[in-house]
């Protein structure tokens, strides 16, 4: 039987580039790292107030977990929230990729066309 | 330094929980270092995020699961308020609309109603100083309560002579037509050279000079008003010198223009005039006889003059001029109080401008404003019901926050947001269609409506809705907060709703009982100007209503008999057309000309005037008129101009009250004309004023033509515009100014009645419609408590019709209550509105009942939806329901 601590079978389109991107990021993954990683690999403009959510919901579903940083002077002195995906998150997004090479094997000549 | 806006540090730390706050605050910074720092593209950027956060802010997980009081974050701001009482309202679809849609209802009313009587009730003449302004009337001892409108030149003479510095007068009167082309008149009104001095006003532009007042040219100098400015001018800054006239130079010449607030200060009820001539007499002899009384007075009292000691002076002046005046012939058959006027004043009335500009329709006005305010209060309980019933519904819930330690004051401030925002969308509705609501309203109006300013939504009108929204935000909230505070925690939360409270249903009982007074009063105003606008339609007008039609014209000043019988003949010529006759006096249009015959000696007096109409042959049978002795004129006897009239019933009957009319002589200016047919009374003058009597004389007597009256055959509209077609294609000098059905002749001579039988029956309307909502929802609220009663009684034993008729019997006494109270307010009301009752008392049985019958039938059905639904429930299901 399903439970909350259980690593969610789906997610949505959101959160998979979330996720994502936290994990290209490795250890320097924050707020805005991820805004802007999702920004230059997809070109889609996201908020930053849709990112934390996100981020908040991916944790509190055991998939990511957060550290607070040292202060830069780049952000007028202030902390950053690190994020870095946990076992659970690695295991679903490597479920998802699979699930979608499985799905879309074979249809490279298909999608090329018109 | 940062580079982000302050505001939003504000904004963020506002709403931002503590923990989340910095790194937010962090990363946009960077994100704004990334864009340029404090570039516009960055500093958009970062107002785009911050308001994303601001609208949906992170959630503090930690807070959350520690938390050991509720969180009332919603509570603390302004906006928090707003979000949480937007989502309940979203939720309660039903509610949000009935509520919304009773303070549209209502302010769309009160904003028109307010525009309109504004000018009326509130604000002043447009004059300077009006409280200063008077209107000098003469009057007579034996009639105290006759005023009368005009007075002479020497009655004016003699009064400013006594009241010297302490009164400067003005003399107007309202003048006749003023040709402006051969077939067209602008309506003048005549003034000395002191009328805007002693008013205290000036034209836009333009004025008289000291030489036009002696100028006794054919064409006059004219100041034309605003309106005919924009109309027949277009706006034209150089219309001063341009001359109108018509093709025997008669016409006027344009002085200057006047203001567009400009009113004329003639009592209300008749047709404002288009422009401002300098005054003259009617002849020079005319102008010193004390018997013809042609002018109007207005008088400016100057500063630290007591009225009440010039008055005593006027009336001594009054009495000097009575030694003067010629005596009366007591032999005229003439009722006593005719008599009386013929002879000369002995006092002097004095009334304020403002008071006597607005005097026939300062009661109306009064009246409607009255009824609005009825609406009011009525919209007022209704939305309190409605709030009312929805905080008991939510009373848990309520209860709960307080509980969980959210104060009275919030929940009240919670609750008043709610209600702000129902009433300010309602409100913003409502002005919306007030608008054109005032637009059907103005094009409904009578032409002499006299409102001092033209009604317009313009900002006194928004302050009173402001401030109408303002009382019932007020009136809503006390109620409402008053339901939901009383209820203690322990009582709402453990009662679990299943019970009705006595207290309860007794607020139940006033907001119900004081919904349908109001809406009593309402209705009862509106079936009662309804009944009257109905008696008076059906009157008997004496003349055939059907298939009948009369055409306004302007011919033009030489047209004489020869040219009117070959219009009529052209007219009677063409296809389904019966019959065409022409009368040379107005029509439905509640003008009085008079008679110049003289009455026999024996006639009984008659309190109406006899009016003499000058009439083509073809006249009788084109309209109908009934027969009753003798026979009709011919063409030739008629047309020809031989010395035969034709006299109503009610001028046959007394003038020679024990003999037949027929072969008897009448004269006028010592010519003798026999009467050679009496014909039934008809209502010439409106269908709702009562016939004077008539004598019909040639056309021939008073050659020119005002109106044709035309039976016709089938399709009456096609008919008539075929008609106007081709008077315009063969008689290009004669303008057709309306060509209209005879039944919309009679509606429009009873326009001011129809005007305000809409202004009232849709008050009443709207009240009933109103009330009936109100019902349903506290019927509805209280039946739905009591699921759980119903249930029992269910699975008790009770039958539907059982539990049905019984929850509709605990709804007779509010209605009681609600028809006694609003039939004694209404009792007390409708005394201010017996003038406008027509041939109907304004305690007829027949209206109370129909009213009364109304409400009850509105309130049954508002009672019986929510009560059959309660009934429909399974017990089991209701007994389940807490």
């Amino acid at each position: 039987m399903w439970s909350k601590r259980d690593p969610p079978a789906v997610l949505g389109d959101f959160e998979q580039l979330v996720l994502f991107a936290a994990m290209r990021l490795g250890d320097e993954g924050y707020g805005a790292s991820i805004q802007r990683e999702i920004a230059h690999c997809t070109g889609r403009d996201v908020s930053l107030n849709a990112v934390y959510t996100t981020l908040d919901r991916m944790e509190a579903k055991g998939l990511i977990r957060s550290w607070t940083g040292e202060p830069t002077p780049q952000r007028g002195g202030r902390r950053k929230k690190h994020y870095a995906l946990l076992p659970s998150g690695r295991a679903v997004l490597r479920r998802m990729y699979r699930t979608f090479q499985g799905i879309t094997a074979g249809l490279e000549q298909e999608l090329r066309k018109p | 330094m940062s580079s982000l806006p302050r505001l939003i540090v504000l904004l963020l730390r506002m709403r931002v929980p503590e923990a989340w706050l910095e790194f937010v605050l962090g990363d946009l910074e960077e994100g704004m270092i990334q864009r340029g720092g404090s570039s516009r593209e960055a500093r958009r950027w970062a107002w785009w995020q911050a308001i994303r956060i601001v609208v949906r802010p992170p959630r503090d997980r930690a807070a959350t699961r520690v938390r050991v009081r509720p969180d009332f974050r919603h509570f603390h701001g302004a906006l928090g308020d707003l979000r949480y009482a937007c989502r309940g309202l979203a939720r309660s679809r039903w509610y949000t609309a009935t509520a919304v849609g009773v303070v549209a209802l209502s302010t769309s009313l009160g904003t028109a109603v307010f525009a309109m009587v504004d000018g009326v009730l509130f604000d002043e003449p447009p004059y300077a100083r009006p409280a200063e302004l008077y209107v000098l009337n003469g009057g007579f001892h034996k009639l105290p309560d006759l005023v009368m409108p005009s007075v002479s030149t020497p009655d004016v003479t003699a009064w400013s002579a006594v009241a010297g510095p302490a009164l400067s007068v003005t003399r107007m009167r309202l003048g006749g037509g003023v040709p402006i082309s051969d077939n067209e008149y602008l309506r003048s009104g005549e003034i000395d050279d002191r009328f805007f001095d002693v008013l205290g006003i000036r034209p836009l532009f333009g004025g008289f000079e000291d030489g036009d007042f002696h100028d006794a040219g054919r064409v006059r100098p004219a100041l034309i008003t605003w309106r005919v400015w924009h109309q027949r001018f277009h706006a034209d800054p150089r219309v001063i010198g341009r001359t109108l006239m018509d093709s025997k130079g008669s016409g006027l010449r344009v002085s200057g223009v006047l203001a567009e607030d400009f009113v004329y200060p003639h009592p209300a009820g008749v047709v404002a005039p288009e422009m401002l001539v300098p005054i003259r007499p009617p002849s020079p002899a005319a102008a010193q006889n004390p018997q013809v009384r042609w002018l109007h007075v207005v008088g400016r009292l100057s500063p630290g003059t007591s009225l009440a000691d010039l008055v005593p002076r006027l009336d001594a002046a009054a009495a000097r001029v009575a030694s003067t005046f010629p005596p009366v012939d007591s032999t005229e058959p003439l009722s006593p109080a005719r008599q009386i006027t013929r002879g000369p004043f002995d006092r002097v009335i004095v009334r304020p401008l403002g008071a006597v500009l607005t005097e026939s329709t300062r009661s109306v006005a009064g009246a409607v404003f009255g009824a609005f305010g009825a609406l009011l209060l009525l919209a007022s309980l209704n939305l309190a019901g409605l709030a009312a019933g929805r905080a008991l519904d939510r009373r848990r819930e309520l209860a709960l926050r307080r509980a969980l330690g959210a104060t009275g004051r919030r929940v009240v401030r919670l609750l008043l947001v709610e209600h702000a925002l129902v009433i300010f969308a309602g409100a913003v509705l409502g002005v919306a269609a007030a608008r054109p609501l005032l637009d059907l309203s103005m094009s409904l109006a009578p032409d002499g409506l006299m409102l001092l300013k033209s009604p317009a939504i313009d900002v006194r009108a928004i302050v009173f809705t402001v401030i109408a929204a303002a009382v019932s935000l007020l009136t809503t909230t006390c109620w409402s907060a008053r339901a939901s505070t009383s209820v203690t925690e322990r009582s709402a939360l453990s009662e679990g709703g299943a019970t009705t409270e006595r207290g309860r249903s007794r607020v139940r009982m006033v907001l119900i009982s004081g919904q349908i007074a109001a809406a009593l009063v309402l209705v009862i105003i509106g079936v009662l100007f309804s009944a009257s606008l109905m008696r008076a339609w059906a009157e008997d007008t004496g003349f055939s209503r059907s298939n009948t039609a009369r055409l306004r014209v302007h011919p033009g000043s030489s047209f004489g008999v020869p040219a009117i019988t070959e219009l009529l003949d052209a007219i009677e010529a063409m296809p389904g057309v019966i019959a065409a006759g022409g009368l040379n006096e107005p029509f439905l249009e509640r003008a009085i000309t008079g008679s110049a015959f003289d009455a026999p000696a024996g006639a009984l007096p008659l309190d109406a005037d006899v009016e003499n109409l000058a009439v083509t042959s073809g006249f009788f049978g084109a309209a109908g008129l009934r027969l009753i002795q003798g026979r009709l004129p011919t063409r030739a006897e008629f047309d020809g101009g031989q010395p035969v009239v034709v006299v109503s019933r009610t001028v046959a009957e007394a003038y020679w009250p024990h003999e037949p009319a027929l072969g008897k002589v009448l004269r006028k200016r010592k010519q003798a004309y026999e009467v050679i047919a009496v014909v039934d009374d008809a209502r010439y003058r409106a269908l709702d004023a009562e016939p004077g009597g008539e004598i019909y004389s040639s056309i021939a007597d008073q050659p020119g033509l005002a109106n044709v009256i035309v039976a016709l055959d089938g399709n009456a509209s096609r008919r008539l515009a075929e008609i106007v077609t081709m008077i315009g294609t063969r008689f290009p000098r004669v303008r057709v100014a309306r060509a209209e059905t005879m039944d919309q002749a009679l509606s429009a001579s009873i326009q001011r009645r129809r005007f305000h039988t809409w202004l009232f029956a849709g008050l009443g309307g709207a009240g009933l419609a109103i009330a009936a909502v109100g019902i349903v929802g506290l019927v509805g609220m209280s039946t739905s408590q009591r699921t759980r009663e119903v249930g029992v009684r269910m699975a008790l034993g009770a039958t539907r019709r059982r539990v049905v008729q019984q929850m509709l019997t605990e709804q007779l006494w509010p209605l009681a209550i609600g028809l006694v109270s609003g039939g004694i307010l209404a009792g007390w009301a409708l005394r201010f509105l017996q003038e406008y009752a027509y041939k109907l008392s304004i305690y007829d049985p027949g209206i109370w009942m129909a009213a009364m019958l109304v409400i009850a039938g509105a309130a049954a059905i508002g009672s019986l939806a929510p009560v059959i639904r309660a009934t429909r429930v399974d017990p089991v299901s209701a007994l389940r329901a807490e």
